[in-house]
Parts: C-alpha cells; sequence; structure tokens
C-alpha cells in the first residue's frame, strides 16, 4: 500500500489530476474523488432507484467497480462520462438482480412490495414522479441532464451513444412530459388557472 | 422563440438559468410554462452519512498500488488490426494466394483496401467501446451495418455472378476455412483486449466478432480462386456474419455469468 501522502491539495484541483494521482496510487486522491462526487453519485441512483438504502449500496458497488478498473481511464479524457459510465453499468446490474428476486418472488407466491404511493399533487407532480412515467432510457438521459448537470457530449459519452442519440432521446421525453403534464391539467385543472 | 427552440436551450443549459427570452417565452407558453417548472423541480444533492463516505475510502485505500493505464486508443486498435494481418499472412502462407492468382488488377486494388478500410473501422470503434466514456461517432451497431453494406455492395459490383454445380458443398468448404481463421482471431483479439473493461457486452462482442469473420475473409479472399458472386457474398462474407452474430451472443453469455471480471 501507498502511504498517504497528506499533502494539502488545491480544493479547485482538476477531477482529470485526481485520477491521475488516484492511478499512481496516492490514497490522498482517492479520497478526495469519494468526497468530491459520491453525492452527485448518490443522487443519480436514488433518483432512479427511489431508495436511500439502495442507492447506498449502488454508490459502494459503483466505487468498488470503478477502483477495479481504475486502470481503463486515460489522462485526456473527461473523467465524468467515464465514472458515469460505470455508475450507469451498476445501476443496471442492479436493476437486473431486483428484477430476478421480483420473478422469483412472485414464483413462490411471495408478491413484491408494492411501490410506495405518490403524495397527492394537486399543482405539479413532483421530479420523480414524471420521471417515473418515462421509458428507461430517457429517464436516464434526462436524471443526467437535469439532475447531475452533465452536459450532452458527457451523456452521449457515459451512455456509449451519440450525441445525436442523446438529444433524440431528451426531446422525446419533453414531449411525453408535456402531454402527461398536459393530460394531468386537464383532468386536474391544475396550476394554469 | 418557439417551443422546440426552448427545448433545445433547456438541453444545453445543463441546469444554467434560461436567458431572459427563453424565460419570457416559457411565462407565456401554456405548452412550456408547466414543463420549465417541472424540469426545475429536480432533487437536489442530499448529505451522505459520513461514515458510508469513510467506508468507501477505507476500501479503496486499503490496498492501494499504482496501476499502469491503458495504451491510447490508437495504439489499441493498431493491436486489433495487428491480430488480423498476422492471421491472415499465416492463412496465405499455409493455404497459398490462388484466389489472389485468378482477381483482376481492378479486383485486386479494389477489394483489399475496400476490407483494409472495414477492419480500421471495426478496430477503432471497437479500441473505444472497451473503454468507459468513450467518445463514439457512430453507434456500434450502425458501423456494423454500414460496414458489412458497403462490403457486399462492393463485392457485388466487383464480381459476377454464373451458375455453379457445386455451391453448397464449395460453399461450405469456404464457410469452414473462414470461421477455422475467425476463431483464432477472436481468442487473440480477445487477449488485446484483455485488460480493458467492456460495459456494453453486445456491441464490442459484435464487433470484435466481424473483426475476427474479416480475418477469415481476407485469408478466403487470397486464397479462394472462385469468382462467382453469389460464391462470395453467401459464403466469404457468410463467415463474416456467422462470426459477428457468435461474438455478440459468447460477449453477452460471458457478461451475465456471475463470476465475470469486467465491470
Amino acid at each position: 500500500m501507498q502511504p498517504e501522502t497528506g499533502n494539502a491539495q488545491a480544493p479547485e484541483e482538476g477531477l482529470e489530476q485526481l485520477m491521475k494521482r488516484y492511478q499512481d496510487g496516492e490514497a490522498a486522491a482517492a479520497r478526495t474523488l469519494v468526497d468530491r462526487l459520491s453525492t452527485q453519485l448518490y443522487l443519480f441512483f436514488s433518483t432512479s432507484m427511489g431508495n436511500r438504502a439502495e442507492a447506498e449500496d449502488m454508490l459502494q458497488e459503483a466505487w468498488l467497480r470503478i477502483h477495479r478498473v481504475r486502470h481503463t481511464y486515460r489522462a485526456s479524457e473527461p473523467v465524468l462520462p467515464w465514472i458515469y459510465a460505470i455508475a450507469r453499468h451498476v445501476r443496471v446490474d442492479h436493476y437486473r438482480r431486483r428484477q430476478r428476486i421480483a420473478r422469483r418472488e412472485v414464483a413462490s407466491d411471495i408478491l413484491p412490495e408494492p411501490p410506495a404511493p405518490q403524495p397527492p399533487s394537486p399543482d405539479l407532480p413532483s421530479f420523480c414522479e414524471l420521471m417515473a412515467a418515462l421509458p428507461e432510457s430517457q429517464r436516464e438521459v434526462l436524471t443526467m441532464l437535469k439532475v447531475n448537470g452533465l452536459s450532452i457530449e458527457e451523456v452521449a459519452r457515459a451512455t456509449a451513444s451519440t450525441a445525436g442519440a442523446v438529444k433524440q432521446k431528451a426531446h422525446r421525453a419533453y414531449d411525453r412530459l408535456r402531454s402527461l403534464l398536459e393530460t394531468r391539467g386537464t383532468a386536474g385543472g391544475g396550476g394554469k388557472r | 422563440m418557439n417551443c422546440r427552440e426552448l427545448e433545445h436551450l433547456i438541453l444545453s443549459s445543463s441546469g444554467a438559468p434560461l436567458p431572459p427570452e427563453a424565460a419570457a417565452h416559457a411565462a407565456g407558453c401554456e405548452r412550456c410554462r408547466p414543463l420549465v417548472r417541472a424540469l426545475s423541480n429536480a432533487p437536489g444533492a442530499s448529505p451522505l452519512p459520513a461514515e458510508s463516505l469513510q467506508r468507501i475510502q477505507d476500501k479503496l485505500t486499503a490496498d492501494l498500488q499504482p496501476v499502469r493505464p491503458l495504451p491510447p486508443p490508437g495504439l489499441l486498435s493498431l493491436g486489433l488490426v495487428g491480430v488480423l494481418l498476422v492471421l491472415t499472412a499465416i492463412g496465405v502462407a499455409v493455404l497459398g494466394p490462388a484466389g489472389w492468382r485468378v482477381l483482376s488488377l481492378w479486383q485486386r486494388i479494389s477489394v483489399f483496401p475496400v476490407l483494409a478500410a472495414a477492419a480500421g473501422l471495426l478496430a477503432f470503434s471497437l479500441g473505444r467501446q472497451c473503454v468507459p466514456g468513450s467518445r463514439l461517432v457512430v453507434s456500434p451497431f450502425a458501423l456494423l451495418a454500414a460496414v458489412g453494406g458497403a462490403t457486399a455492395v462492393i463485392l457485388a459490383v466487383l464480381f459476377e455472378p454464373h451458375e455453379e454445380a457445386a455451391f453448397i458443398h464449395a460453399g461450405l468448404v469456404c464457410l469452414a476455412i473462414g470461421l477455422a481463421f475467425a476463431i483464432p482471431s477472436g481468442f487473440l483479439l480477445h487477449w488485446v483486449l484483455r485488460r480493458t473493461a467492456i460495459l456494453n457486452p453486445g456491441p464490442a462482442g459484435a464487433t470484435s466478432g466481424a473483426l475476427a469473420g474479416l480475418t477469415g475473409l481476407l485469408v478466403l479472399e487470397f486464397h479462394c480462386p472462385n469468382l462467382n458472386q453469389h460464391h462470395i457474398l453467401v459464403w466469404h462474407l457468410g463467415a463474416v456474419l456467422i462470426s459477428a452474430a457468435g461474438g455478440c451472443i459468447i460477449a453477452i453469455r460471458a457478461a451475465r455469468a456471475p463470476d465475470r471480471s469486467n465491470p
């Protein structure tokens, strides 16, 4: 194990420099990366899963995988898409595992717990409520763009697609959200009076 | 400003406040106002328990060792192309260049550069697919379809169809030769990529398989003297298709195996 250098790094040190030092085996860089990125990653997991405990488990799993493949980061590339690509994979795996368990539970007549009822929203549905109405791929893109604040290019890299495909998904998501909000507005007459 | 332009601005703003013109449109538009309000309600970051962060940090730093980063993407792609060239050279040395001898000059200067370009494009794409967060210009499956389609069209233009007595028998022999070179090529490509992290096994497996199949196709183009267009399109190109499909299936199954090593 490399000794922790303990040197006080500048607060604005770029993620790219931190990743490079992490690859070099500096424990302080690893700790700083965890400090700086965990909150956003946790938000990414909790927005898509809606469960705090599961999100914490996924966060831990994501960091372990990041650690295992840290050599695949290339110094000239941006860090966030690399991190989110791995985090996204953790989420997909977790989702698949959850589906497998749900299938087994159904098979043995133990029905999975139903999702918590949404709180009534007379004016505007919550962000998570709206996201839940979107297909998985659109939800993922919108979460990265609007919750995690990634750029289109970063989302494209993280999701292994092209910028054009990301834009298309986002526009489709907006169309869907518009119709959902219009339906709710008509049904509840909410917010426009 | 119209609703579509506002969407473009929302997309490119990445959480920053909308410019005044866009905000004015959103305030006055019945369709955009609820959307903008809903999107601005995105949940904010909530603090994580300090002990959770500490636990993660301790795990990461427990046996932290320096690691050697992957080679640059160009070098990785070069390694992939190198596998093709070496195995093609072995194939030509073992089986002989009977096919090369019967090709016209025009066919020679068309077929091999096209196959080399196809190999280069697929190697470039695969080199990027194997590194998380890499920039993809074209989606891997779209690239595969384009490369496969273009190769098929060029081969169809360069060769004439004619009647063949032993179409299936001769074809199966060529298919077997093509696959006999594609399989070791696939193993060697896997070896070149052993330190990478494949997050999307389907497209990466298909690209890898297609690249391995191209080895078989190259060997066949050098070796097989049969210039029947149908023979080349069905059996020579068939080796690439089978190899790509096999690569895709194997990669997906390997990724779903419980003891996989990739993230």
